[in-house]
Protein backbone atom coordinates (compact mmCIF):
# COMPACT_ATOMS: atom_id res chain seq x y z
CA UNK A 1 0.00 0.00 0.00
CA UNK A 2 2.78 2.36 0.98
CA UNK A 3 4.68 1.65 -2.22
CA UNK A 4 1.60 2.17 -4.31
CA UNK A 5 0.95 5.61 -2.86
CA UNK A 6 4.51 6.70 -3.53
CA UNK A 7 4.06 6.17 -7.24
CA UNK A 8 1.72 9.15 -7.28
CA UNK A 9 4.30 11.64 -5.99
CA UNK A 10 5.60 12.61 -9.42
CA UNK A 11 2.25 13.31 -11.13
CA UNK A 12 0.88 14.99 -8.00
CA UNK A 13 3.87 17.31 -7.74
CA UNK A 14 3.65 18.04 -11.44
CA UNK A 15 0.00 19.05 -11.19
CA UNK A 16 0.63 21.20 -8.13
CA UNK A 17 3.53 23.02 -9.81
CA UNK A 18 1.33 23.47 -12.89
CA UNK A 19 -1.22 25.39 -10.82
CA UNK A 20 1.38 27.15 -8.70
CA UNK A 21 2.89 28.75 -11.82
CA UNK A 22 -0.39 30.54 -12.54
CA UNK A 23 -1.14 31.33 -8.92
CA UNK A 24 2.31 32.84 -8.31
CA UNK A 25 1.94 34.93 -11.45
CA UNK A 26 -1.48 36.12 -10.30
CA UNK A 27 -0.75 36.86 -6.66
CA UNK A 28 2.60 38.54 -7.20
CA UNK A 29 1.72 40.40 -10.40
CA UNK A 30 2.68 43.83 -9.01
CA UNK A 31 6.11 42.49 -7.97
CA UNK A 32 6.76 40.29 -11.01
CA UNK A 33 5.49 42.50 -13.81
CA UNK A 34 6.60 46.11 -13.81
CA UNK A 35 7.30 48.48 -16.66
CA UNK A 36 10.89 47.37 -17.10
CA UNK A 37 10.92 43.75 -15.97
CA UNK A 38 8.66 40.78 -16.53
CA UNK A 39 9.40 37.65 -14.52
CA UNK A 40 7.58 34.40 -15.24
CA UNK A 41 7.72 31.39 -12.93
CA UNK A 42 8.55 28.01 -14.50
CA UNK A 43 8.09 25.62 -11.59
CA UNK A 44 6.56 23.04 -13.91
CA UNK A 45 9.75 22.85 -15.97
CA UNK A 46 11.80 22.68 -12.76
CA UNK A 47 9.76 19.69 -11.55
CA UNK A 48 10.12 17.89 -14.88
CA UNK A 49 13.89 18.41 -15.03
CA UNK A 50 14.32 17.25 -11.43
CA UNK A 51 12.17 14.26 -12.36
CA UNK A 52 14.61 13.23 -15.09
CA UNK A 53 17.54 13.09 -12.67
CA UNK A 54 16.02 12.02 -9.39
CA UNK A 55 12.81 10.10 -10.04
CA UNK A 56 12.60 6.65 -11.60
CA UNK A 57 9.65 7.58 -13.76
CA UNK A 58 10.14 6.03 -17.20
CA UNK A 59 7.55 7.87 -19.28
CA UNK A 60 8.52 11.49 -18.69
CA UNK A 61 7.97 12.57 -22.31
CA UNK A 62 4.39 11.34 -22.12
CA UNK A 63 3.76 13.15 -18.83
CA UNK A 64 5.31 16.31 -20.29
CA UNK A 65 3.11 15.97 -23.36
CA UNK A 66 -0.04 15.60 -21.26
CA UNK A 67 0.69 18.48 -18.91
CA UNK A 68 1.79 20.65 -21.85
CA UNK A 69 -1.51 20.03 -23.59
CA UNK A 70 -3.39 20.95 -20.39
CA UNK A 71 -1.27 24.09 -20.08
CA UNK A 72 -2.09 25.21 -23.61
CA UNK A 73 -5.77 24.49 -23.26
CA UNK A 74 -6.30 25.94 -19.78
CA UNK A 75 -3.98 28.95 -19.74
CA UNK A 76 -3.55 30.24 -23.28
CA UNK A 77 -6.15 28.55 -25.47
CA UNK A 78 -3.54 28.12 -28.22
CA UNK A 79 -2.92 24.37 -28.53
CA UNK A 80 0.40 22.95 -29.61
CA UNK A 81 2.95 25.28 -27.98
CA UNK A 82 3.87 23.77 -24.60
CA UNK A 83 2.54 20.49 -25.95
CA UNK A 84 5.62 20.20 -28.16
CA UNK A 85 8.15 22.31 -26.23
CA UNK A 86 7.98 20.42 -22.92
CA UNK A 87 8.42 16.86 -24.31
CA UNK A 88 11.18 18.09 -26.64
CA UNK A 89 13.08 19.69 -23.75
CA UNK A 90 12.61 16.55 -21.63
CA UNK A 91 13.89 14.40 -24.50
CA UNK A 92 16.98 16.55 -25.05
CA UNK A 93 17.71 16.68 -21.32
CA UNK A 94 17.45 12.89 -21.12
CA UNK A 95 20.16 12.66 -23.76
CA UNK A 96 22.35 15.05 -21.80
CA UNK A 97 21.65 13.01 -18.65
CA UNK A 98 23.59 10.06 -20.05
CA UNK A 99 26.82 12.05 -19.98
CA UNK A 100 26.62 13.57 -16.50
CA UNK A 101 26.49 12.54 -12.88
CA UNK A 102 23.65 14.50 -11.28
CA UNK A 103 24.93 17.19 -8.93
CA UNK A 104 23.83 20.65 -7.93
CA UNK A 105 26.00 22.55 -10.40
CA UNK A 106 25.42 20.21 -13.33
CA UNK A 107 21.68 20.54 -12.85
CA UNK A 108 21.91 24.30 -12.48
CA UNK A 109 23.65 24.55 -15.85
CA UNK A 110 21.28 22.12 -17.55
CA UNK A 111 18.28 23.94 -16.11
CA UNK A 112 19.76 27.20 -17.36
CA UNK A 113 20.00 25.81 -20.89
CA UNK A 114 16.48 24.34 -20.73
CA UNK A 115 15.03 27.64 -19.56
CA UNK A 116 16.76 29.40 -22.43
CA UNK A 117 15.38 26.94 -24.96
CA UNK A 118 11.87 27.22 -23.53
CA UNK A 119 11.78 31.01 -23.28
CA UNK A 120 13.34 31.70 -26.67
CA UNK A 121 11.23 29.21 -28.59
CA UNK A 122 8.09 30.34 -26.75
CA UNK A 123 8.89 33.91 -27.75
CA UNK A 124 9.61 32.87 -31.35
CA UNK A 125 6.27 31.05 -31.67
CA UNK A 126 4.33 33.95 -30.16
CA UNK A 127 6.13 36.41 -32.40
CA UNK A 128 5.26 34.24 -35.40
CA UNK A 129 1.53 34.19 -34.69
CA UNK A 130 1.43 37.88 -33.81
CA UNK A 131 0.81 37.58 -30.06
CA UNK A 132 4.09 39.06 -28.91
CA UNK A 133 4.73 42.51 -30.23
CA UNK A 134 8.18 43.41 -29.00
CA UNK A 135 11.60 43.48 -30.58
CA UNK A 136 14.26 40.90 -29.78
CA UNK A 137 16.28 43.43 -27.76
CA UNK A 138 13.35 44.40 -25.53
CA UNK A 139 12.51 40.72 -25.11
CA UNK A 140 16.02 39.93 -23.91
CA UNK A 141 16.30 42.89 -21.56
CA UNK A 142 12.79 43.05 -20.09
CA UNK A 143 11.54 39.48 -20.13
CA UNK A 144 14.26 36.91 -20.81
CA UNK A 145 16.96 38.11 -18.41
CA UNK A 146 14.75 38.70 -15.36
CA UNK A 147 12.90 35.41 -15.94
CA UNK A 148 16.18 33.47 -16.03
CA UNK A 149 17.40 35.14 -12.85
CA UNK A 150 14.12 34.58 -11.02
CA UNK A 151 13.92 30.90 -11.95
CA UNK A 152 17.54 30.19 -11.10
CA UNK A 153 16.92 31.65 -7.65
CA UNK A 154 13.89 29.38 -7.32
CA UNK A 155 16.08 26.46 -8.40
CA UNK A 156 18.69 27.21 -5.75
CA UNK A 157 16.01 27.34 -3.07
CA UNK A 158 14.09 24.27 -4.20
CA UNK A 159 16.90 21.94 -5.34
CA UNK A 160 17.56 20.18 -2.03
CA UNK A 161 13.94 19.75 -0.89
CA UNK A 162 12.81 18.36 -4.25
CA UNK A 163 15.80 16.07 -4.83
CA UNK A 164 15.54 14.63 -1.30
CA UNK A 165 11.80 14.13 -1.71
CA UNK A 166 12.18 12.29 -5.02
CA UNK A 167 15.06 10.14 -3.81
CA UNK A 168 13.21 9.11 -0.67
CA UNK A 169 10.42 7.78 -2.83
CA UNK A 170 12.74 5.82 -5.14
CA UNK A 171 14.60 3.92 -2.46
CA UNK A 172 11.74 1.63 -1.56
CA UNK A 173 10.74 0.68 -5.07
CA UNK B 1 25.90 11.54 -32.44
CA UNK B 2 24.00 9.01 -34.54
CA UNK B 3 22.28 7.91 -31.33
CA UNK B 4 20.69 11.37 -31.01
CA UNK B 5 18.64 11.18 -34.13
CA UNK B 6 18.12 7.63 -35.20
CA UNK B 7 15.69 7.36 -38.09
CA UNK B 8 12.68 6.40 -36.03
CA UNK B 9 13.23 9.16 -33.45
CA UNK B 10 13.72 11.73 -36.17
CA UNK B 11 10.46 10.82 -37.85
CA UNK B 12 8.57 10.96 -34.56
CA UNK B 13 10.00 14.40 -33.79
CA UNK B 14 9.18 15.70 -37.27
CA UNK B 15 5.62 14.43 -37.09
CA UNK B 16 5.20 15.98 -33.63
CA UNK B 17 6.43 19.34 -34.92
CA UNK B 18 4.10 19.23 -37.92
CA UNK B 19 1.13 18.28 -35.73
CA UNK B 20 1.88 21.02 -33.25
CA UNK B 21 2.22 23.69 -35.93
CA UNK B 22 -1.07 22.71 -37.51
CA UNK B 23 -2.70 22.78 -34.05
CA UNK B 24 -1.29 26.25 -33.42
CA UNK B 25 -2.63 27.61 -36.70
CA UNK B 26 -5.96 25.89 -36.06
CA UNK B 27 -6.27 27.46 -32.59
CA UNK B 28 -5.34 30.92 -33.84
CA UNK B 29 -7.81 30.76 -36.72
CA UNK B 30 -10.78 29.65 -34.60
CA UNK B 31 -9.94 31.93 -31.67
CA UNK B 32 -12.21 34.80 -32.68
CA UNK B 33 -15.17 32.67 -33.71
CA UNK B 34 -18.28 32.35 -31.58
CA UNK B 35 -18.37 28.58 -31.30
CA UNK B 36 -14.95 27.94 -29.79
CA UNK B 37 -13.64 26.15 -27.81
CA UNK B 38 -14.43 22.64 -29.09
CA UNK B 39 -16.50 20.53 -26.70
CA UNK B 40 -13.65 18.26 -25.59
CA UNK B 41 -11.39 21.20 -24.83
CA UNK B 42 -14.20 22.89 -22.92
CA UNK B 43 -14.72 19.77 -20.81
CA UNK B 44 -10.99 19.47 -20.15
CA UNK B 45 -10.75 23.11 -19.11
CA UNK B 46 -13.65 22.66 -16.70
CA UNK B 47 -11.95 19.70 -15.03
CA UNK B 48 -8.63 21.57 -14.77
CA UNK B 49 -10.42 24.65 -13.45
CA UNK B 50 -12.04 22.57 -10.73
CA UNK B 51 -8.61 21.48 -9.45
CA UNK B 52 -7.28 25.03 -9.78
CA UNK B 53 -9.84 26.20 -7.22
CA UNK B 54 -8.21 23.95 -4.61
CA UNK B 55 -4.89 25.76 -5.16
CA UNK B 56 -6.04 29.30 -5.88
CA UNK B 57 -8.66 29.84 -3.17
CA UNK B 58 -6.27 29.27 -0.23
CA UNK B 59 -3.63 31.38 -1.99
CA UNK B 60 -6.10 34.20 -2.57
CA UNK B 61 -7.19 34.00 1.06
CA UNK B 62 -3.57 34.37 2.13
CA UNK B 63 -3.13 37.34 -0.15
CA UNK B 64 -6.24 39.11 1.07
CA UNK B 65 -5.25 38.64 4.71
CA UNK B 66 -1.83 40.20 4.03
CA UNK B 67 -3.50 43.07 2.20
CA UNK B 68 -5.96 43.33 5.10
CA UNK B 69 -3.17 43.93 7.60
CA UNK B 70 -1.57 46.69 5.56
CA UNK B 71 -5.01 48.23 5.06
CA UNK B 72 -5.56 48.25 8.80
CA UNK B 73 -2.56 50.53 9.28
CA UNK B 74 -4.00 53.20 7.00
CA UNK B 75 -7.50 52.99 8.39
CA UNK B 76 -7.63 56.18 10.42
CA UNK B 77 -6.53 58.57 7.70
CA UNK B 78 -8.70 56.88 5.16
CA UNK B 79 -11.71 57.03 7.44
CA UNK B 80 -11.41 60.81 7.78
CA UNK B 81 -11.21 61.25 4.03
CA UNK B 82 -14.06 58.89 3.33
CA UNK B 83 -16.41 60.50 5.84
CA UNK B 84 -16.34 63.68 3.82
CA UNK B 85 -17.15 61.80 0.61
CA UNK B 86 -19.98 59.73 2.05
CA UNK B 87 -22.27 62.72 2.59
CA UNK B 88 -21.89 63.75 -1.01
CA UNK B 89 -22.37 60.19 -2.23
CA UNK B 90 -25.72 59.67 -0.51
CA UNK B 91 -27.08 62.67 -2.32
CA UNK B 92 -25.73 61.51 -5.68
CA UNK B 93 -27.15 58.03 -5.08
CA UNK B 94 -30.69 59.36 -4.48
CA UNK B 95 -30.45 61.59 -7.50
CA UNK B 96 -29.20 58.77 -9.73
CA UNK B 97 -31.97 56.45 -8.53
CA UNK B 98 -34.63 59.01 -9.41
CA UNK B 99 -33.08 59.64 -12.80
CA UNK B 100 -32.82 55.90 -13.45
CA UNK B 101 -36.47 55.38 -12.61
CA UNK B 102 -37.51 58.28 -14.77
CA UNK B 103 -35.38 56.92 -17.58
CA UNK B 104 -37.07 53.54 -17.26
CA UNK B 105 -40.52 55.07 -17.39
CA UNK B 106 -39.66 57.21 -20.39
CA UNK B 107 -38.25 54.16 -22.17
CA UNK B 108 -41.49 52.32 -21.49
CA UNK B 109 -43.45 55.24 -22.86
CA UNK B 110 -41.34 55.14 -26.02
CA UNK B 111 -41.59 51.34 -26.18
CA UNK B 112 -37.79 51.00 -26.16
CA UNK B 113 -36.98 47.60 -24.74
CA UNK B 114 -33.27 47.95 -24.43
CA UNK B 115 -30.76 50.64 -25.28
CA UNK B 116 -27.01 50.65 -25.53
CA UNK B 117 -26.55 51.43 -21.84
CA UNK B 118 -28.42 48.38 -20.52
CA UNK B 119 -26.44 45.46 -19.18
CA UNK B 120 -26.55 42.82 -16.48
CA UNK B 121 -23.50 42.33 -14.32
CA UNK B 122 -22.04 39.01 -13.23
CA UNK B 123 -19.41 38.92 -10.47
CA UNK B 124 -16.54 36.47 -10.63
CA UNK B 125 -13.27 35.94 -8.82
CA UNK B 126 -9.97 35.55 -10.62
CA UNK B 127 -8.61 31.98 -10.50
CA UNK B 128 -5.22 32.43 -12.09
CA UNK B 129 -3.10 34.46 -14.45
CA UNK B 130 -1.29 33.11 -17.48
CA UNK B 131 2.39 32.65 -16.64
CA UNK B 132 3.71 34.51 -19.66
CA UNK B 133 5.26 37.88 -20.34
CA UNK B 134 3.12 39.28 -23.10
CA UNK B 135 -0.14 37.36 -23.31
CA UNK B 136 -2.04 39.18 -20.58
CA UNK B 137 -4.81 36.75 -19.77
CA UNK B 138 -6.77 35.76 -16.69
CA UNK B 139 -8.93 32.76 -15.91
CA UNK B 140 -12.07 33.70 -13.97
CA UNK B 141 -14.44 31.52 -11.97
CA UNK B 142 -17.70 31.93 -13.91
CA UNK B 143 -18.66 30.44 -17.25
CA UNK B 144 -21.59 29.77 -19.51
CA UNK B 145 -23.49 28.13 -16.62
CA UNK B 146 -23.71 31.60 -15.02
CA UNK B 147 -24.60 33.33 -18.28
CA UNK B 148 -21.19 34.59 -19.39
CA UNK B 149 -20.94 35.04 -23.15
CA UNK B 150 -17.99 35.42 -25.44
CA UNK B 151 -16.81 38.99 -26.15
CA UNK B 152 -18.48 40.44 -23.05
CA UNK B 153 -16.48 43.32 -21.51
CA UNK B 154 -14.99 42.82 -18.05
CA UNK B 155 -14.71 45.52 -15.37
CA UNK B 156 -12.75 45.67 -12.12
CA UNK B 157 -12.93 48.37 -9.48
CA UNK B 158 -13.61 51.57 -11.29
CA UNK B 159 -12.90 50.73 -14.89
CA UNK B 160 -12.79 48.40 -17.85
CA UNK B 161 -10.02 45.80 -17.85
CA UNK B 162 -10.66 43.52 -20.81
CA UNK B 163 -12.86 41.16 -22.72
CA UNK B 164 -13.99 37.54 -22.39
CA UNK B 165 -12.29 35.50 -25.14
CA UNK B 166 -13.22 31.95 -24.25
CA UNK B 167 -16.15 30.53 -22.31
CA UNK B 168 -16.24 27.09 -20.70
CA UNK B 169 -19.03 25.74 -18.50
CA UNK B 170 -17.59 26.88 -15.16
CA UNK B 171 -14.68 29.16 -16.03
CA UNK B 172 -13.69 31.54 -18.78
CA UNK B 173 -10.66 33.39 -20.08
CA UNK B 174 -10.27 37.15 -20.11
CA UNK B 175 -7.86 39.00 -22.38
CA UNK B 176 -6.72 42.20 -20.67
CA UNK B 177 -7.01 45.53 -22.44
CA UNK B 178 -3.21 45.82 -22.25
CA UNK B 179 -2.68 42.88 -24.62
CA UNK B 180 -0.20 43.18 -27.46
CA UNK B 181 -2.06 40.61 -29.53
CA UNK B 182 -2.53 41.93 -33.07
CA UNK B 183 -5.78 40.07 -33.69
CA UNK B 184 -7.53 41.01 -30.43
CA UNK B 185 -10.96 42.60 -30.57
CA UNK B 186 -10.79 46.34 -30.02
CA UNK B 187 -13.01 48.51 -27.84
CA UNK B 188 -14.96 51.38 -29.41
CA UNK B 189 -14.57 54.37 -27.11
CA UNK B 190 -15.49 58.04 -26.95
CA UNK B 191 -14.05 61.11 -25.24
CA UNK B 192 -16.27 63.96 -24.12
CA UNK B 193 -14.56 67.35 -23.74
CA UNK B 194 -15.62 70.25 -21.56
CA UNK B 195 -17.85 71.72 -24.30
CA UNK B 196 -19.78 68.46 -24.54
CA UNK B 197 -18.32 67.53 -27.93
CA UNK B 198 -17.77 63.83 -28.51
CA UNK B 199 -14.74 62.30 -30.21
CA UNK B 200 -15.03 58.64 -31.25
CA UNK B 201 -12.20 56.18 -31.70
CA UNK B 202 -10.80 52.76 -30.92
CA UNK B 203 -8.38 51.45 -28.30
CA UNK B 204 -5.59 50.39 -30.62
CA UNK B 205 -2.69 49.60 -28.35
CA UNK B 206 -0.91 49.81 -25.05
CA UNK B 207 2.14 51.80 -24.06
CA UNK B 208 4.02 49.44 -21.73
CA UNK B 209 6.61 51.89 -20.42
CA UNK B 210 4.07 54.41 -19.11
CA UNK B 211 1.11 52.05 -18.55
CA UNK B 212 -1.12 54.05 -20.87
CA UNK B 213 -3.75 52.90 -23.34
CA UNK B 214 -3.48 54.28 -26.87
CA UNK B 215 -6.60 55.48 -28.68
CA UNK B 216 -6.39 55.69 -32.44
CA UNK B 217 -8.72 55.81 -35.44
CA UNK B 218 -10.01 59.16 -34.22
CA UNK B 219 -12.91 60.61 -36.16
CA UNK B 220 -12.77 64.35 -35.54
CA UNK B 221 -10.42 67.22 -34.80
CA UNK B 222 -12.25 68.69 -31.83
CA UNK B 223 -9.93 69.90 -29.14
CA UNK B 224 -9.43 67.72 -26.08
CA UNK B 225 -7.75 68.45 -22.79
CA UNK B 226 -5.83 66.39 -20.28
CA UNK B 227 -8.29 64.85 -17.83
CA UNK B 228 -11.28 64.50 -20.20
CA UNK B 229 -13.22 61.32 -19.40
CA UNK B 230 -13.07 58.30 -21.72
CA UNK B 231 -15.94 55.77 -21.79
CA UNK B 232 -17.05 52.99 -24.11
CA UNK B 233 -19.26 54.22 -26.92
CA UNK B 234 -21.46 51.14 -27.31
CA UNK B 235 -20.80 51.10 -31.06
CA UNK B 236 -20.29 47.62 -32.43
CA UNK B 237 -22.92 46.02 -30.25
CA UNK B 238 -20.96 43.71 -27.95
CA UNK B 239 -20.05 46.38 -25.39
CA UNK B 240 -22.61 48.46 -23.49
CA UNK B 241 -22.33 52.23 -23.61
CA UNK B 242 -20.87 54.26 -20.78
CA UNK B 243 -18.38 51.90 -19.11
CA UNK B 244 -15.57 53.92 -17.57
CA UNK B 245 -12.10 53.42 -19.06
CA UNK B 246 -10.04 56.31 -17.70
CA UNK B 247 -9.06 59.83 -18.59
CA UNK B 248 -6.93 61.52 -21.22
CA UNK B 249 -3.29 61.71 -20.20
CA UNK B 250 -1.65 63.24 -23.26
CA UNK B 251 -2.39 63.93 -26.91
CA UNK B 252 0.07 63.35 -29.70
CA UNK B 253 -0.11 64.39 -33.33
CA UNK B 254 0.23 61.29 -35.49
CA UNK B 255 2.45 60.62 -38.47
CA UNK B 256 2.13 63.06 -41.39
CA UNK B 257 -0.29 65.19 -39.29
CA UNK B 258 -3.21 63.02 -40.35
CA UNK B 259 -4.63 61.48 -37.21
CA UNK B 260 -3.71 62.12 -33.63
CA UNK B 261 -3.10 59.57 -30.92
CA UNK B 262 -4.67 59.96 -27.51
CA UNK B 263 -3.01 58.37 -24.49
CA UNK B 264 -5.42 57.25 -21.79
CA UNK B 265 -4.61 56.58 -18.15
CA UNK B 266 -6.70 53.50 -17.27
CA UNK B 267 -8.93 53.82 -14.21
CA UNK B 268 -8.47 50.20 -13.15
CA UNK B 269 -5.20 48.80 -11.83
CA UNK B 270 -4.43 46.01 -14.31
CA UNK B 271 -1.80 44.35 -12.15
CA UNK B 272 -3.87 43.89 -9.01
CA UNK B 273 -7.10 42.09 -9.76
CA UNK B 274 -8.97 39.71 -7.49
CA UNK B 275 -12.65 40.24 -8.24
CA UNK B 276 -14.04 41.22 -11.62
CA UNK B 277 -17.48 42.08 -13.01
CA UNK B 278 -18.67 40.95 -16.41
CA UNK B 279 -20.96 43.48 -18.09
CA UNK B 280 -23.24 41.39 -20.26
CA UNK B 281 -25.35 43.20 -22.87
CA UNK B 282 -28.98 42.11 -22.81
CA UNK B 283 -29.56 41.37 -26.49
Amino acid sequence: MKNKNKRYLFPAGMIISFFLDGTIQFIFTPQLQSQTTIMVSHLLLLWLIMGIFYSDNKHLELWAFGIGLAFDSYYTGILGVYMILLPLIVYLTKIAYQYFEPSFFVLLLIYFIDLTVLEVSYYAINEMIGFANESVTTFISTSFGPTLAFNLVLFVILYYPISKLMESVNRYN
Amino acid sequence: MQKFFSNRRLIIILIAIIVSFSLISFSVSVRNKKSTPPLIQEFGNDVVGLFDRAVSYPANGLKSSVVGISDLLNTYQENQKLKKQVDKLAQVQVESDTVKNENKQLKKELKLNSTLTDYTSINASVLTRLPSGWLNQLVISKGSASGVKKNAPVMAGSGLIGRVIEVNKTNSKVELISTTNDSANRFAVQVTNSDGDIVNGLITGYDKTDNLLIMGQITSKKSLKKGDAVVTSGLGGTTPKGLNIGDVSKIEKGDYGLASKIYIKPAADLSDLTVVTIAQTLN
